[in-house]
């Protein structure tokens, strides 16, 4: 039972940076950038919105420890101190085509409750099939395996829902271009933590406002699932890049959450793929509650295309995660 | 008059209490809903009406940085690096387009200054070559 309790809880703590590495039939590594011109449909918009965000542009992405840097997911309740919690993270997606497996995500949480906890998330080729989420949970010093997580569950106790960073697909919703304009705000962030030093992540960011000016396109997405916690999400959908800066979410027409993206270009010479992007920090906030969630990922922790090999990848590594 | 431990503990968590909540409102009432409530509606309206003086805008008024444009990019470097700027107001313009464009790319303000001294060896170097030539 005290097991199982446990299980669960890591699997609802999963914070900001294990994310998304799940695949659909469809959207995959091979979906290639747009050529200049081409009239795009909303589901094409969807589709490399999808793309952008699960790194396929990467055979690998890493969030390592560097040092004291790490990446921090922050969470403030309107009327509590902020939570922080930090995680290594590692995902891959140089599996070949005849592979069975999709990609994986390695998770490593370094503070808080679930310090030394590790999980393995693997995405298989087969959409039937289901994803195995594995988990390492160093008091029992045994690896545990669970099932899927709920779309609608916080994620890592923040205003994040596993839908939101790992789950949804473009075919869970309907979508409809708004269409095109610039953006005119900054993106948000924790008012009290802007700009202030933070042992792990460095000094915390400031809001960012260089995407001000950008056009971007206004994308609708209507949600399939019957009775969802929002009827539709408007994101501002960066027309060359595919950066979704900001997701408003809308219930019977009131806006009841928000999230914000920061993104960063990864190679900063400019060449390459324009959806070669990380995320530099994701803000949340749930205008029910007036929980916000900050999770940061600074720039010298990204590492990507390295030499790592695929066994890296393992439930051996989990085994070696230190208490 | 001494304050027995309890009231006093009892006195201190209130004033964090009220802190707390002071400090929870202030992160919903920055204006931050109101101005992205104004910016969607700009897909409907196809019209910007942004809230008055609101710091999460690009207006004239905005504390917040201008980084659409060369000289709010230049301004905000003034401001974020003070010693960098000094190398960085001696580069061409084609040198400070380049940063201007690599910060809106990248948003790494780290790269952006070891690049403004990359850059201000370049020019010298550059200008060196030039003047041998001659």
């Amino acid at each position: 039972m005290r097991v199982q309790k446990l299980i669960s809880r890591s699997l609802l703590s999963i914070p900001a940076l294990l994310v998304m590495t799940q695949l659909e039939a469809g959207v995959d590594r091979n979906l290639a950038y747009p050529k200049p011109g081409t009239e795009l449909t909303a589901d094409d918009i969807a589709d490399q919105v999808y793309y952008a965000n699960h790194f396929y542009s990467f055979d690998n992405f890493s969030i390592k420890r560097r040092g004291k840097t790490l990446s921090v997911l922050v969470n403030k309740t309107a009327n509590d101190n902020a939570k922080i919690t930090t995680v290594e993270r590692h995902l891959n997606n140089n599996y070949g085509d005849q592979d069975s497996i999709q990609s994986r995500d390695l998770a490593i949480f370094h503070s808080g409750k679930l310090r030394g906890t590790g999980m393995l998330v693997t995405e298989y080729r087969d959409e039937q099939k289901n994803k195995d989420y594995m988990a390492w949970l160093p008091r029992l010093r045994k690896i545990r395996r669970f099932a899927q997580p709920a779309h609608e569950d916080d994620w890592g106790g923040s205003v994040f829902t596993f839908g939101d960073v790992m789950l949804r697909k473009p075919s869970d919703e309907t979508h409809k271009i708004l269409g095109k304009k610039k953006m005119r705000t900054c993106l948000g962030i924790i008012d009290s933590l802007e700009g202030k030093v933070q042992h792990n992540a460095g000094r915390i960011p400031e809001r960012s406002c260089r995407h001000q000016g950008k056009e971007v396109y206004g994308l609708k997405s209507t949600s399939l699932f019957e009775d969802w916690w929002y009827d539709y999400r408007i994101s501002y959908v960066d027309t060359k890049s595919f950066a979704d800066y900001r997701t408003l979410y809308y219930k019977n027409d009131e806006l009841i959450k928000v999230i914000d993206r920061d993104w960063g270009l990864v190679n900063s010479d400019g060449e390459g793929d324009p959806r070669a992007l990380f995320w530099k920090y994701w803000y949340g906030l749930d205008l029910t509650t007036g929980k916000e969630s900050l999770a940061i990922v600074p720039k010298k922790v990204v590492n990507f295309n390295t030499n790592l090999r695929n066994k890296f990848w393992t439930e051996r590594t989990l085994r070696k995660i230190k208490r | 008059m001494r304050f027995k431990p309890s009231c006093f503990s009892k006195l201190l968590f209130g004033i964090a209490s009220l802190t707390l909540l002071l400090n929870s409102a202030n992160a919903l009432d920055s204006g931050y809903v109101e101005a992205i409530k104004s910016d969607v509606e700009e897909f409907t309206t196809h019209e910007f009406h942004p809230p008055a003086e609101s710091s999460w805008l690009s207006n004239k008024d905005s504390s917040s940085a201008q980084l659409a444009d060369l000289q709010g990019f230049s301004d905000y470097i003034r401001t974020k690096s003070p010693g960098s700027y000094i190398f960085y107001k001696k580069l061409s313009n084609d040198y400070k387009s380049k940063l201007h464009q690599e910060y809106l790319s990248t948003g790494d303000l780290d790269r952006v200054k070891k690049d403004i001294f990359n850059y201000t060896r370049e020019m010298k170097r550059n200008s060196r070559i030039s003047n041998h030539n001659r």
